[in-house]
């Protein structure tokens, strides 16, 4: 479903937000892309939904080459993934509907089915009674499942986290974590960046990626990735 | 493209407008008035050349003929001059007619002639041009070119100020033009300028809709229909304020002009769709430049 093949990203100066990264995510994956603050997990995501282009490399989605793909193919690549940005990128002064409603609208659908789909997905986000709610008005968490719910309004084949629980307290983050899992029950690849390992262990057969200045420095299962780390961590700690 | 489509752009267009209804009634102005000006300017000009065409049928020159002439010299005369290509008609004024004439238009100077023993008045020629060659330097020629026909005494043309007006009309042309010109663009410029500020205005809510999927054209396509919709009631205002300025010129003003009366015989369904296209014309350019501009990748 996703796939990079040595793909470098630099933005002009010599260092690399992204150096040799190498990663696939299959049809069904939840993947989590981590790492500290400034490891490139942002711009590893920009790049899956063409925000911005690697500099080196090749990067498949869906079997599209995007780096081959044209400026006006662009719009149809972005209406099979779904992203959740760190900011949310929210319209504040209008509603809950209209916010979630945006991602059909512009695919032309005609309004009795945009009606239809987005009462359904807000059910699915627990927000069916505020629709009708601006934006602005709601709280962080609230905002988020908005967020999701946006993003999965137009039935993605991906959808994309960034730091999607970055400014919540523990109940709420478990919440959207659970959001995140049925999206992904229904068949839908999950890429979600976080610097948040709690978050990691929390979903069994996750894979996982790890992000170090720019540099893949592990990948794989989730759960087996985890406890390498943790033993290399703990036997350097001994070392020293 | 499907209707419901249409509807929706065309609803996210008024969206636009009523978010900045003054800026729009600032632009709706502008365009009118622009229009306005222009569509007076072509008025005038397609009134004044009109009635020059119209009165190019009744350009005349006078040769007089010299007293010793006979008529028979003078029909010779007559049938050569007829063949000038230039000629559309001519006449031959014998002094009996010519006097008959006079005393017919000038019935209270006739006495003045009551006392002279015979005939003052000459023979004479009167040719009638084709329009084409209404032009001065057409009628300065033909007339030296009959003055020194034999038998020819002088020549008159009463119509000087025929090619001073025309002069005037191309001059009014050329100044109407570049006005014109200078005026649709500065419209363009306008035009522009709004929907590059609705569009600032709403850049976020833009931004997120291409993050989310949706292609140039469907961005682009409330920011055109906006800029048409703009260019559509500025025409209108302009045709309705024209339309006005007429019936007030016909109804308060006494011109002795034909102006007044040809503006009444203008077509003015013509003059309202020359109108309306314009003004569509330059709603679509005037958004076209700005979008050109921020949809750049």
């Amino acid at each position: 479903m996703i796939q990079l093949y040595h793909v470098y990203k630099a933005y002009g100066g010599e260092q690399h937000a992204l150096h040799d990264v190498t990663l696939t995510a299959d049809k069904g994956d939840f993947l989590f892309i981590t790492g500290p603050s400034g490891a490139g997990k942002t711009t590893l995501l920009k790049l899956i939904f063409c925000a911005e282009q690697a500099t080196r490399g090749q990067l498949l989605v869906d079997g599209i080459n995007l780096q081959r793909l044209k400026r006006s193919g662009v719009p149809y690549l972005r209406r099979k993934i779904g992203v959740v940005f760190q900011d949310f990128k929210l319209l504040g002064e209008r509603t809950v509907f209209a916010n979630v409603g945006l991602t059909l609208e512009v695919t032309g659908r005609p309004r009795a089915y945009i009606e239809k789909k987005v009462r359904q997905i807000l059910r699915l986000v627990g927000l069916d009674a505020k629709e009708n709610h601006l934006c602005c008005r709601l709280s962080g968490g609230e905002q988020q499942r908005v967020a999701i719910a946006r993003a999965v309004a137009a039935n993605p084949i991906i959808v994309l986290a960034d730091e999607p629980t970055g400014n919540l307290d523990d109940e709420i983050t478990l919440e959207i974590l659970e959001l995140f899992r049925e999206i992904n029950r229904r068949g839908t690849t999950v890429v979600l960046a976080t610097h948040n390992r709690e978050l990691i262990e929390k979903v069994p057969g996750a894979k996982v990626g790890i992000l170090r200045q720019g540099r893949l420095v592990a990948a794989g299962v989730a759960r087996q990735v985890m406890a390498q780390r943790s033993a290399l961590e703990i036997s350097s700690q001994g070392v020293l | 493209m499907r209707i419901g489509l249409l509807v929706y752009f065309l609803r996210k267009a008024l969206e636009n407008i009523w978010t900045n209804p003054f800026l729009s009634l600032v632009t709706l102005s502008t365009i009118a008035i622009s229009m306005l000006i222009l569509g007076l300017f072509s008025l005038i000009y397609l009134n004044v050349q009109q009635s020059l065409h119209q009165m190019g049928g009744e350009l005349q020159i006078t040769a007089y003929l010299q007293e010793t002439i006979s008529s028979e010299q003078a029909e010779v005369l007559r049938s050569k001059v007829a063949d000038w290509p230039e000629v559309e008609g001519i006449t031959y004024i014998s002094k009996e007619q010519a006097l008959a004439r006079f005393r017919s238009q000038l019935r209270e100077y006739a006495g003045i002639l009551e006392g002279l023993k015979e005939n003052p008045l000459p023979a004479s020629l009167e040719l009638t041009l084709m329009p084409q060659y209404g032009r001065s330097g057409n009628i300065k020629e033909l007339s030296t070119r009959l003055g020194r026909l034999s038998g020819v005494a002088e020549v008159q043309y009463g119509r000087k100020w025929m090619a001073k007006l025309r002069v005037f009309v191309e001059v009014m042309k050329l100044v109407g033009i570049t006005v014109g010109g200078l005026l649709l663009i500065a419209t363009i410029f306008v035009i522009s300028n709004t929907i590059k500020l609705t569009f600032y205005s709403r850049r976020e809510e833009l931004e997120i809709m291409r993050l989310v999927g949706a292609t140039d054209f469907f961005i682009k396509a409330p920011f055109l229909i906006e800029g048409l919709l703009h260019g559509l009631g500025g025409a209108l205002l302009a045709a309705g304020g024209l339309s006005l300025l007429i019936l007030f010129l016909f109804s308060h003003l006494d011109l002795p002009l034909r102006l007044a009366v040809m503006a009444g015989s203008l077509p003015t369904g013509q003059l309202v769709a020359g109108f309306l296209g314009l003004g569509l014309l330059l709603g679509v350019l005037g958004s076209m430049v700005s979008l050109r501009r921020f949809l750049r990748p």
